[in-house]
């Protein structure tokens, strides 16, 4: 009997299942086909080796005749490019100038043919024939041979273009320069920011956890601040204080102490990807080790100062080695965070220093080139997971625990030096937090930046008309956020009860389904939704591309997890036995799940719900593919903005967003305080 | 010493002194400022006045380092990604000692501390007690001039309790070590201490020998806090006070008037003809002994520790007891 009593549970999870495979599985494993599908020009030896076998095609007399005919070049062009040709599939680099004139290469090309030892012209000889057939004879050779061949190997050979599965688009880093200079700065970018926003994080955490701040509560407050900020707030502050017209490099450095030339000396650069990397990143890194530190038992480091350590070997010997697994976890975040990052590296450095995550986009908005795009997303992740094996395998030799009894910070108070300098650091990073914050709501009402600096409002016109700033974006945003956060907060909760309670087949394995849009960069997501809903098994009214839905759809099913994670935690550490005394008095799962468990997990379902729609506010990476004309979004009009130089358009649209967030979260907070729990950690 | 939190007074005008070699209990309930009087000893939380006084030397400002004292936490605190060897002789390493001198004495204090064959394993490969003489060992192993122990035993189970409650008695013994030790359990201060601090909301209720604060205490408090005991009321006269309609056994000297007779269990013994005569409210087997809670036409419970091989009297049947001891006195 026990398949009846299983019955209605498993009717929920394939209800819940299907959804995550159609709007995750589906289109992360469509990015991951796509790589592997190469379209284009094929390569020479494939146009040989396709001319050949069509050659044989013919019947013996007419192919000689034909070859005889179509083997001698009609023009210097053709000479010349088919002795190249030739040249290359002997194996032979071309000894002549290939970029010159045709006229001019023709005499160059001959002699180096004759100059060539007997064998290896022998070569050259036996593929200059079908050479000439396969670049320039070919369209007649196709029709010649039409009936002998199928729709498909006509129209490849006809076209010399094909799609075919390959490793080219994986492979391209190795020898396109310009991406393996991509690839090099990705990393180069990734491990500078990785190390220093994580020392610097570390530091801060320290000094919060261990009295080296007064005031702890502000320190988190202010350094978490950025988790809620619209895309690119760091890079366009950091463009409006120390760009070519910002506010220090021009207005004070320049215009007021003639100390600089703001053309010259500004934040693009290198530099300034870093520096804004840096703050963006400082509260994912900070929430990890404040997390870390917190749990440690400071009787530790009391142990260590009887002992007669001094602080410096407390912190080196028994604090830090602590914190390494948080500082792990730390490191390989904020690596992956910075690899996929496409906003600041476009809004600071633009296309002088490209990164993959950038070259990734303008595969997509301006080549359509999904092919390269797909396989680059893939090869982004390796990094990362290459790093987090390497740490592993660096830390593994102890297993320990970490979770050390609440002792509670010790008391004794941190050495001078360590305040001042721990003080000073918290303040600078603090500093400069408020002051993205202060510049953009400065921004917001300022005419034009640089230029007119009077105040206004109308950056905040919206509704139509000739003075629209476009602020109905933000309505739209708002619309798609509000749509989605409801449906994200409850699909997740659900699966958590189903993967948790009713345990069926594969559940654990789709729960990893589920998390992954959180672990996978965000590009992938919404190139996966191109893919995957363009033209869905090729029929156009399935298509979902350029409706609104597709954005619901993916902020629902990218921040899911949340709620889901949220929920699998409360129902692990809750005793089941509620839900079985329920069963036994003879309630059916519908009424378990309405009255006795789901009740539990209100908390859950409110921060499933605060982060889907934070998130769907502010995110850019998955969903800048999936914008239209009819459907856009004011996280995507505030990149193109900021990227344009309207820097008041978009920072009216970023306050309107903090402003929505912020109220977003005191409702949930509300809601939560009224529901008697507190929640625990936004994000 | 004074030490505030914020506007909690948690030691209040406080004056101890330990001689070397004395093992001395802080005993009190959980907030009554034992902990705190400890951790001021080693320099973890500094006084908000008053004086440490080390050797003759005030040690007020040292820091904890530099007092030459060990500490044994309740939560053991030993390093988590260290074994127990490196536990043991990280104090030895960060005062410089030679790894030749730092592994013998590793070894040594690991065998006076039982845990010989465990000096591989990290503390999660251990279990509480062999932490506990793993965080015992590392604050011996420099040989300090005072160990500190603050509830050392509380996280562990009653047989382990006892046990490892003798060999740190031994343990101080053998190395001639003083030491300050902070519990909220009577029995194992009465069993472990030279010296009893009674504290309470901060201050020092009595102190004295484990047999004076037991048989004698300054206190109603204190007779009600350390061991069984109850409390009647007696008026004397004569030199003989008088409860519960009979005269009780006394030493000489007693002033007439009102006094608090402290009659504990051991103080009563079994006698059909003996003048406490009450009804029998329950009867329980200890394995030393019969406890016997008799109720006093007054009202009264008598509580009475009494042969464990007498026939239990059944709950509810008439009982008579005697005064066997002179029991303790408090003035009124």
């Amino acid at each position: 009997m026990s398949w009846r009593r299983r019955l209605p549970g498993l009717l929920l999870a394939a209800l819940v299942a299907l959804p995550v495979m159609v709007f995750i599985g589906w289109p992360i494993g469509a990015v991951l086909a796509r790589g592997f599908v190469v379209s284009g020009p094929m390569p020479e030896w494939r146009l040989q080796e396709l001319t050949g076998q069509a050659l044989i095609l013919m019947p013996e007399e007419r192919r000689a005749a034909a070859l005889a005919r179509w083997s001698i070049p009609r023009n210097d062009q053709e000479r010349a490019e088919g002795l190249a040709t030739a040249f290359r599939l002997a194996g032979l680099a071309p000894a002549w100038d290939i970029a010159a004139a045709f006229d001019l290469q023709v005499p160059e090309a001959e002699a180096a043919l004759a100059a060539l030892p007997p064998d290896a012209r022998a070569r050259v000889a036996a593929e200059l024939a079908v050479v000439h057939v396969a670049l320039h004879r070919r369209v007649a050779l196709a029709f010649q041979v039409r009936d002998a061949l199928s729709p498909e190997a006509f129209e490849a050979l006809r076209t010399g273009a094909e799609t075919r599965i390959g490793l080219d688009h994986y492979l391209a880093p190795l020898h396109d320069p310009h991406l393996r200079r991509a690839a090099l700065n990705s990393l180069g970018f990734a491990l500078s920011a990785c190390l220093v926003t994580t020392a610097i994080a570390f530091a801060l955490a320290f000094a919060a956890n261990r009295g080296g701040v007064t005031r702890p509560g502000l320190l988190r407050a202010v350094t978490l601040m950025p988790l809620v900020a619209p895309p690119v707030l760091v890079a366009t502050a950091a463009v409006m204080l120390f760009g070519r017209r910002g506010l220090v490099t021009d207005g004070l450095l320049e215009k007021g102490l003639g100390l600089i030339d703001a053309d010259e000396t500004n934040i693009y650069g290198a530099a300034g990807v870093l520096l804004a990397q840096l703050l963006s990143f400082v509260p994912a890194a900070f929430i990890v080790l404040d997390n870390a530190l917190r749990r440690q038992d400071g009787r530790l480091e009391e142990a260590a100062a009887i002992a007669g350590a001094t602080r410096a070997q407390a912190f080196l010997q028994v604090t830090l080695p602590l914190a390494w697994p948080g500082l792990k976890r730390a490191l390989v975040l904020v690596f992956i965070l910075s690899l996929t990052d496409f906003g600041n590296p476009l809004l600071l450095a633009g296309r002088d220093v490209p990164v993959i995550a950038a070259v990734i986009y303008d595969e997509m908005t301006a080549f359509r080139n999904t092919g390269l795009a797909s396989a680059l997303c893939v090869l982004l992740l390796a990094p990362g997971l290459l790093l987090h094996l390497a740490l592993e395998r660096l830390g593994r030799r102890r297993r320990f625990d970490t979770g050390a009894a609440a002792g509670g910070p010790p008391e004794a108070p941190l050495p001078r030096t360590w305040r001042i300098g721990l003080g000073t650091l918290a303040g600078l990073v603090g500093g400069l937090i408020v002051a993205v914050y202060a510049t953009v709501a400065l921004g917001s009402v300022t005419r034009i930046w640089g230029v007119d600096w009077s105040l206004t409002l109308v950056h905040f016109a919206g509704g139509g008309g000739p003075y629209d700033r476009g602020l109905g974006l933000v309505a739209q945003s708002f619309w798609v956020a509000a749509l989605a956060a409801p449906a994200g907060g409850a699909l997740g909760v659900l699966l958590g009860f189903v993967v948790e309670r009713v345990r069926p087949p594969g559940g654990e394995a789709l729960a990893f389904l589920a998390l992954l849009p959180a672990v996978l960069p965000g590009l992938i997501f919404g190139i996966g939704y191109i893919l995957a809903f363009n033209l869905p098994f090729g029929t156009e009214s399935l298509a979902l591309t350029g409706t609104g839905a597709v954005l619901v759809l993916n902020i629902l099913f990218g921040n899911m997890f949340v709620g889901l994670l949220a929920a699998r935690a409360a129902l692990q550490r809750m005793d089941p036995a509620a839900e079985e005394a329920a069963e036994g008095m003879g309630a059916g799962l519908l009424r378990r799940l309405a009255e006795v468990t789901l009740p539990l997990l209100r908390a859950a379902l409110l921060l499933g719900t605060l982060y889907v729609f934070v998130d769907g506010m502010t995110t850019l990476s998955s969903v800048i593919f999936l914008v239209s004309g009819h459907h856009s979004l004011a996280s995507v009009a505030i990149f193109n903005e900021a990227s344009g130089g309207d820097y008041g358009a978009a920072a009216a649209k970023s306050m309107a967003i903090l402003a929505l967030a912020g109220l977003a979260m005191a409702a949930i907070w509300r809601l939560d305080r009224r529901g008697g729990r507190r929640l625990e950690g936004i994000r | 010493m004074r030490k505030c939190f914020g506007a909690a007074i948690a030691v209040d005008d406080v004056s101890l002194s330990v001689r070397a070699g004395e093992f001395v209990a802080l005993l009190g309930a959980s907030g009554c400022g034992k902990t705190t009087l400890l951790r001021i000893a080693a320099g973890f939380t500094a006084p908000d006045s008053g004086r440490v006084v080390l050797d003759g030397r005030d040690a007020t400002a040292l820091p904890p380092g530099a007092r030459g004292m060990g500490f044994v936490f309740q939560s053991y605190a030993l390093f988590p990604t260290k074994t127990a060897a490196q536990n043991i002789g990280f104090p030895l390493r960060v005062a410089g000692r030679g790894q030749r001198e730092l592994t013998a004495r590793v070894a040594e204090v690991a065998e006076l501390c039982g845990i010989a064959g465990l000096l591989d394993r990290y503390p999660h490969e251990l279990s509480g007690g062999q932490q506990q003489r793993v965080a015992l060992a590392r604050a011996v192993a420099p040989a300090p001039r005072l160990l500190l122990l603050d509830e050392p035993l509380a996280a562990l189970d009653a047989r382990i309790r006892q046990r490892l409650r003798d060999e740190i008695r031994g343990l101080t013994d053998r190395l001639g070590m003083t030491a300050l030790y902070v519990t909220h359990d009577q029995e194992e201060a009465l069993a472990i201490a030279d010296r009893i601090v009674v504290m309470r909301d901060g201050r020092i209720e009595q102190q004295g020998a484990p047999e004076e604060v037991y048989l004698r205490p300054a206190s109603r408090f204190v007779a009600e806090f350390v061991g069984q005991a109850t409390l009647l009321e007696a008026e004397a006269a004569g030199g003989v006070p008088r409860a519960e309609g009979i005269a009780w056994p006394a030493e000489p000297g007693v002033p007439d008037g009102h006094c608090l007779l402290v009659v504990r269990p051991a103080d009563l013994a079994a006698d059909p003809a003996g003048p406490l005569r009450g009804e029998v409210e329950s009867a329980r087997f200890l394995g030393g002994a019969l406890r016997v809670v008799l109720r006093l036409p007054s009202g009264t419970r008598l509580v009475a520790d009494l042969p464990a091989r007498m026939p239990r009297p059944a709950p509810g049947s008439t009982f008579a007891l005697r005064p066997a001891a002179a029991p303790a006195r408090l003035p009124r």
